[in-house]
């Protein structure tokens, strides 16, 4: 047998090469603070491709300050694969030109300068992906050569403990470190003993004591205060309507004050339709502090957390029969099965979002911005690969169809006119227009229509996966569609016709008084409820205290 | 400020006087007052101008289900169309709790 | 914290406004260019006296506010407002500043000395402002969309009784404001094409010098240290619509969380509030607090 001579382990050489040069800058794993350009110039070749965390919530700010300060002719072309665009200086390595093309998945944050740093040719766009879909391809195409990531602490062997603030800091580590890539950590503190090990010291190369604790800001907190009655309403016709109706056990819930109120009523309006122990049991959620009268209320049996939420840890701690806690107390969160969880594993995915077109298509982009997906399309899709069956699931079924299956709830919550006084339901989203001013493959759609099964609005609900055209679908969303121009074409008739089939329904189809909406059936009113609720376990970050 | 007025023909007269709503930016107040005319007129006062023909819009569809004859006032402090129906239809509800 | 300085321009002038300006400032206008800045209302029609006096409006606050050891950490300036923000971030002197903006507003005003003028509409989309700026349009009276302020506040730049049909059909599509605005010169739009050209040379002859933060351009929204770039942003955004709104997106991407903006007036305060609320960004407005408890705010929120 002929077969060309070659070397099959040249990714391990040039690691061991790499880490030679700086062996008399390390004591066992550790180098000092001081040290890091040098060794992040030592480390990192031109052309690499380099995971910076830049998760949702933790980033590793230290790191991502210092690579700005390589010298660009040392470091350069450097193909950065990110969870999320968070930090300016995520930005500012492209215009040093350490950095040359860029494969994300979420840049809510700085979106704005994305976009514009596309267009200008500052970055290379490899392409936008959901959560999942980017960890993915850390092991098949884009494997990283190095990666950058944080924990909180490390002991001297070089064990990280992650802990509250987990995310997807094993799953990143374990894509370098399985494949000859380079791990390198900042972390906040050196200790004796961990509290726990959440990644090995066999997994990681480096560890560096950062200058100060890595950024972490308050994403999924909500002040009830801010929580309309018109959402209460389409909160109230979600439980009822949706929730109850079809039996919802499994959930995610995106973040959103229409979210916030559904959170806030179970304990008030779902007690009063008998609902506790019958649905929302199961959730993968980030911890919504708007959860904790839900928990104490005795509705929930267990959470699942894609990340951390500031000021939640110590409530958390103290409720380890409801979240994933560790043998030493503290929350262990994981972005990437919670994501796996909320694709398989729940009946229901529940969120808003700022456009929807006349089919029932949404997204979040508007021009002039590139936010990418995060997990809403991993949460908002009906998998085609699930089989197993939940009676939530199983009710969609499309019941003529010798081989057909259930299918997941995805709902999207809207009101007709959102906060600028603009319909929500347009003829053509901006998406379209975002595609070509960025030269992307496919037009950034977040929820496709076919994957819609409800759309709520503050006229009623429309319950899509009924529909048996796509003129019917046009017509039941129309009919919710309140005065905007897409309501208008809403006839009284049609109207009817879609009432009696079931297809759309109205507050008094679900027996609900719309003058039952007022904001003191929310379980918690203000933040200092929810600290009430929690026993004083719950700490808000300064920014939601009204003492202050 | 825009005073609008419109004039349904309708055929329920109501009972007894009416007030939803609250003063607060974002809402609206809503007066309802007796008549014996077999119409409904709708007096509103709004910060918000050029809004005429969604006021007609949301109003005509109001009366189209609830044919009530009263004489309406509207005070708006810059309410979407869908917190104006939230509010109307919370009127209905007032007035049927008592029929 | 991140700190925005932020300049005005023309429209917020207002009579009276010279008053406060210490006179050595007005001497030096006079020395530098042979005007003679008088605070009379009817000078308050003219572009060259407009520009001027606000310029000197905002740098003498500036001077203020730098004695006081107060520096920025982005700059942005509104149309003339731009030359303020170069200032502030070191990229041409005081002087030179003058000396250019004299030039701009004298080409501007040959240009234009009558009957033209801007128009703002507020709440309508860039997309409906367009929609009614091209069913209105008429050649022999031209106007042209031009500032987006944010993303329900826009202009409308061109002749004046074009302005008022554009203004009126506005008006019908449910805008809740639509006037002119104290723009003598129909400011970014193409009529301004040939006085960018006639700027050009005298725009070249100024020295730049390195920036000390970035500066926000007005014609794409985009921040910059690079001092060409600000050059040609200078000059250039006489014929283009500002990019308030995307400069304003991109300094919050950039971590500003105050602003200090210049007199006179407070139109930008009140689009940082209209934009993102008034809760996450905190605002010193000068005209409002005068220099030294614009201090005393900035080094306790510091």
């Amino acid at each position: 047998m002929e077969k060309p001579q070659r070397n099959w382990d040249t990714k391990r050489v040039q690691k061991a090469q790499r880490l030679a040069k700086i062996s008399n800058l390390m004591t066992g794993k550790y180098v000092e603070t001081n040290q890091i350009i040098t060794v992040l110039e030592a480390l990192i070749a031109p052309g690499d491709k380099v995971v910076l965390e830049g998760d949702n919530q933790k980033q590793a700010s230290f790191l991502s300050q210092s690579l700005n300060l390589v010298n660009p002719k040392k470091v350069n072309h450097l193909h950065m694969i990110m969870s999320s665009i968070s930090r300016p200086e995520h930005l500012d390595i492209f215009e040093r030109k350490i950095a040359s093309k860029i494969d994300f998945s979420y840049a809510g944050a700085q979106s704005v300068r994305v976009s514009q740093m596309i267009e200008d040719g500052k970055m290379k766009l490899g392409d936008i992906h959901t959560y999942l879909e980017l960890y993915g391809r850390l092991f098949i195409d884009l494997i990283p050569n190095v990666v950058l990531v944080a924990a909180d602490k490390a002991d001297k062997a070089g064990n990280l403990y992650t802990g509250f603030n987990t995310e997807e800091t094993p799953t990143i580590v374990e894509a370098a470190a399985f494949k000859d890539g380079i791990v390198i950590v900042q972390v906040n503190e050196v200790v004796d003993e961990l509290p726990r090990i959440d990644i090995p010291a066999g997994w990681v190369d480096v560890v560096v004591p950062a200058d100060k604790p890595y950024e972490l800001e308050a994403l999924f907190t909500r002040d009830p205060q801010n929580i309309t009655e018109l959402q209460i309403l389409m909160a109230m016709m979600a439980i009822k309507g949706i929730y109850a109706e079809h039996g919802v056990q499994s959930l995610n819930h995106g973040i959103g004050f229409n979210t916030a109120a559904i959170e806030l009523l179970l304990p008030t309006y779902g007690a009063s339709l008998g609902l506790k122990g019958k649905i929302a049991r199961n959730w993968v959620l980030n911890p919504h502090p708007t959860i904790i009268p839900a928990i104490e209320s005795g509705w929930v049996e267990s959470i699942h957390s894609f990340g951390g939420e500031v000021g939640m840890e110590k409530y958390i701690a103290a409720r380890p029969d409801i979240f994933f806690v560790g043998q030493d107390g503290t929350m262990r969160s994981n972005r990437v099965l919670g994501q796996i969880a909320g694709q398989y594993a729940v009946d229901m995915f529940i969120g808003s979002t700022l456009q929807l077109d006349y089919d029932g298509n949404s997204s979040t982009v508007t021009r002039g911005r590139l936010s990418g997906f995060g997990g809403a399309p991993n949460m908002g899709h009906n998998p085609g690969g699930r089989r197993h069956s939940t009676p939530a699931w199983q009710s969609l079924r499309d019941q003529d169809n010798a081989l057909g299956k259930g299918q997941k709830l995805v709902v999207q919550m809207v009101e007709t006119y959102g906060a600028n006084k603009k319909p929500i339901f347009v003829e053509n989203l901006d998406a379209l227009a975002v595609q070509k001013q960025a030269g992307l493959a496919n037009a950034p759609v977040m929820i496709y229509s076919e994957d819609t099964t409800h759309i709520v609005t503050e006229e009623g609900i429309a319950y899509l996966y009924k529909a048996t055209s796509k003129a019917q679908r046009q017509a039941a969303i129309a009919a919710i569609g309140g005065v905007t121009p897409l309501g208008m074409t809403s006839t009284k008739e049609s109207l009817d016709q879609l009432r009696h089939a079931g297809i759309v329904k109205l507050p008094e189809d679900l027996g609900i008084k719309r003058s039952d909406a007022k904001r003191s059936l929310l379980a918690a009113q203000t933040i200092d409820d929810l600290v009430e609720w929690s026993d004083g376990l719950y700490e808000p970050p300064m920014k939601f205290r009204t003492w202050s | 400020m825009e005073q609008l007025a419109y004039q349904y023909q309708t055929s329920q007269p109501i009972s007894k006087r009416v007030h939803v709503g609250v003063v607060g930016s974002g809402d609206l107040e809503i007066l309802m007052f007796p008549t014996d005319k077999s119409e409904s007129t709708v007096k509103v006062r709004t910060g918000s101008d050029g809004f005429d023909k969604v006021w007609g819009n949301v109003l005509t569809r109001f009366f189209d289900r609830y044919p009530i004859s009263a004489d309406i006032v509207i005070n708006d402090f810059g309410a979407t169309p869908g917190v104006v129906y939230l509010r109307l239809t919370q009127a209905m509800e007032e007035l049927a709790d008592e029929k | 914290m991140s700190t925005a300085f932020l300049f005005p321009g023309q429209g917020s002038q207002e009579v009276g406004m010279l008053r406060a300006v210490p006179t050595q400032y007005i001497e030096r206008i006079k020395k530098i260019t042979g005007y003679q800045l008088e605070d009379l209302p009817e000078n308050y029609e003219d572009t060259v006296f407009i520009q001027l006096a606000l310029l000197v409006k905002g740098l003498s606050a500036l001077a203020a506010v730098q004695r006081n050891e107060i520096r920025p950490d982005l700059v942005a300036g509104h149309s003339l407002g731009a030359f303020c923000a170069a200032v502030a971030c070191k990229a041409i002197t005081f002087d030179d500043a003058v000396r250019i903006v004299y030039q701009r507003a004298v080409l501007m005003k040959a240009a234009y000395p009558t009957g033209y003028a801007m128009g703002v509409i507020v709440g309508l989309t860039r997309t409906e402002v367009a929609q009614v700026v091209q069913d209105t349009f008429d050649e022999m009276h031209p106007v042209y969309l031009s500032n987006e302020n944010c993303p329900l506040q826009h202009t409308i730049s061109g002749e004046i009784t074009g302005l008022q049909k554009t203004l009126a059909a506005a008006k019908l599509r449910q805008a809740r404001t639509a006037k002119l605005l104290k723009v003598p010169v129909p400011s970014h739009c193409r009529l301004m094409q040939a006085t960018v050209a006639a700027l050009t040379p005298f725009i070249n002859q100024i020295t730049f010098h390195p920036t000390i933060c970035p500066y926000l351009k007005n014609t794409d929204g985009r921040m910059t240290q690079d001092t060409e770039v600000i050059r040609q942003d200078l000059l250039e955004n006489i014929a283009q619509p500002v990019q308030w709104n995307q400069m304003m997106d991109v300094a919050k991407e950039m971590g500003m969380n105050l602003t200090l903006e210049f007199p006179p007036g407070n139109t930008l305060t009140k689009l940082i509030h209209a934009k993102f609320g008034e809760r996450s960004i905190r605002t010193i407005n000068i005209d409002q607090h005068g220099v030294d408890d614009a201090t005393f705010l900035y080094q306790k929120w510091r």
